[in-house]
């Protein structure tokens, strides 16, 4: 009787003391946390920019092997957010990884949009800045042949650039998490609906969409994502990897860029109102984006959870593509998770690198 | 033996104890999931309704004439006091882009006359560059693989 309860003393103290350490933690990391200090410093494997215009910047990242393979991976980020998701931190970077496996890894940053940047549309992006970048890839490694990495939105301007230029060397397209079909995009449709949103008035009167704006269309789709992540924040303070992982992840969510106005326009208009990369209509300088005869190699990459681009809104891409080569994966995750973090260490970068390795010789 | 009883009963407290408080709190974070779902679910019911698209709309314009207002509210001052406003500047930014981008025209004419001239690529890398004949760690093995049971290399072999 008096064994157990000293054992009960014992164990009581044993908590009380993990508890109090605990604390004493959560008190450090909470101060970090608050007064931004000791911020993760991301986006580091070591990057040569080889061309610029205006914004853009073509990265080439040093290789790291002696021997690569013969195509070279071309990264196309997305307009709306910053492209270090895929170069996080050491561990847990993408680029990192691929240049390991034995890829020369370029990519595509379209930099923050600035005010006289307004007047920029997928034209632009599609039909001048990428193929220059193209170019560059192909004079420098001088090869012909090249692969597209295309996450979110980055993975359109793939399929855009592939569509409309089928001989221009493209070899292989990964589209991680892209929407197609925007009848599948859910909450962003409706909200977009031409009977009450006035897209031309808002994009005349403000130019460039505010990153703010961005950020808080991306939140109302999950409204208790942010509360519910700094409840599991407080949860776990204690330790300090996830502490760690939290910061860098949140850091990259947080960092939203503006829309380019016009670029803006057109995608509500064109793409989420009248679905023309599904309808086959989508033209871009009088060019239509003919997917039914492209011959590259194609992988859709989708997450089951993902919020953002559903996996409704992504899924079609494989049956829109001419090419015999096709493959669809969905991945456990959502949005974010599919790209960076532990969820896509073990799945997305494995299953991409198989992917692309064969086709990369 | 009294005292190994004793220990495992002290080992069993122990788990006890620590799998109770972990148990509540275990239980405390499925039920936090469990009602973030709930909470989302419902909210999305509620933002996909035609009434709240309506006022997000609504928001967004009154947003964008309330900038409009501040805007020209704004630009009518800084002009009032010889100010150059965020139009001006802009309109700045634009004219430099473009003679940027004609920079960038002239210079890609240059390199290109240059090359002709040379035969090498102006501002090639002055890097080693790696060569680009790695293979898959599959193909390489069963390559290895072939070598090993013929004696040739498999592409000797295809052109025999």
């Amino acid at each position: 009787m008096v064994t157990q309860s000293t054992d009960t003393r014992f164990v009581v103290a044993e908590q009380l003391r993990r508890e109090v350490d605990r604390t004493l933690e959560r008190s450090l990391h909470s101060l970090d946390v608050l007064l931004g200090r000791r911020e993760p410093a991301v986006g580091l494997t070591p990057k040569d920019t080889i061309y610029s215009r205006g914004t853009m910047r073509l990265y080439r990242y040093r290789p790291v092997v002696d021997e690569v393979y013969r195509v070279p991976v071309v990264f196309v980020m997305s307009l709306i957010s910053k492209p270090y998701i895929l170069d996080l931190v050491p561990g847990q970077s993408f680029v990192e990884y691929l240049l390991n496996q034995g890829y020369d890894v370029f990519m595509v940053d379209w930099g923050v949009p600035r005010p006289e940047d307004h007047k920029l549309r997928m034209e632009d992006y599609v039909l001048d800045l990428l193929p220059r970048c193209v170019e560059q890839v192909q004079k420098l490694t001088k090869e012909e042949e090249f692969s597209f990495l295309g996450y979110c939105m980055g993975g359109m301007f793939g399929l855009m650039y592939g569509g409309i230029f089928p001989e221009a060397g493209l070899k292989n397209l990964a589209c991680i998490a892209t929407p197609v079909d925007f009848s599948g995009m859910g909450l962003f449709r409706r909200w977009a609906d031409p009977r009450w949103f006035n897209v031309d008035r808002i994009v005349d009167t403000l130019g460039n969409i505010p990153a703010e704006a961005i950020l808080a269309s991306i939140e109302m789709l999950r409204p208790l994502d942010r509360l519910m992540g700094y409840i599991r924040l407080w949860d776990n303070l204690w330790d300090e990897t996830y502490v760690y992982n939290w910061r860098v992840r949140n850091k990259w969510v947080q960092d939203q860029i503006p829309f380019p106005g016009e670029c803006y326009r057109q995608m509500i208009k064109e793409l989420v109102q009248g679905n023309k990369l599904m309808s086959r209509e989508f033209t871009l300088g009088a060019r239509r984006v003919e997917l039914e005869r492209v011959p590259w190699s194609v992988l859709n990459v989708m997450a089951e959870h993902d919020h953002i681009t559903p996996y409704d809104a992504a899924r079609p891409l494989t049956s829109l593509v001419g090419s015999a080569d096709t493959q669809e994966l969905a991945l456990k995750g959502g949005h974010v998770s599919l790209i960076s973090g532990k969820n896509a260490i073990l799945r997305l970068w494995p299953t991409v690198n198989e992917w692309l390795a064969p086709r990369s010789v | 033996m009294a005292e190994q009883s004793n220990d495992q009963a002290n080992e069993q407290t122990n788990d006890q104890a620590n799998g109770q408080a972990q148990d509540v709190v275990q239980l405390w974070r499925e039920w936090l999931t469990l009602s973030e779902r709930q909470f989302n679910s419902f909210f999305n019911e509620v933002m996909g309704s035609d009434q709240f698209a309506r006022s997000a709309a609504g928001y967004m314009e009154t947003f964008a004439a309330s900038q409009r207002l501040m805007a020209q509210g704004m630009e009518r001052y800084l002009s009032f006091v010889n100010m150059p406003s965020r139009n001006d500047i802009a309109s700045l930014a634009e004219t430099l882009q473009s003679i940027e981008t004609r920079l960038a025209q002239i210079e890609e004419t240059l390199q290109l006359a240059a090359e002709a001239v040379d035969g090498s690529p102006v501002g090639a890398p002055s890097r080693e560059e790696p060569k680009r004949t790695r293979q898959p760690a599959g193909a390489q093995a069963a390559e290895e693989s072939d070598t090993e049971q013929s004696g040739i290399p498999a592409n000797l072999r295809r052109q025999a």
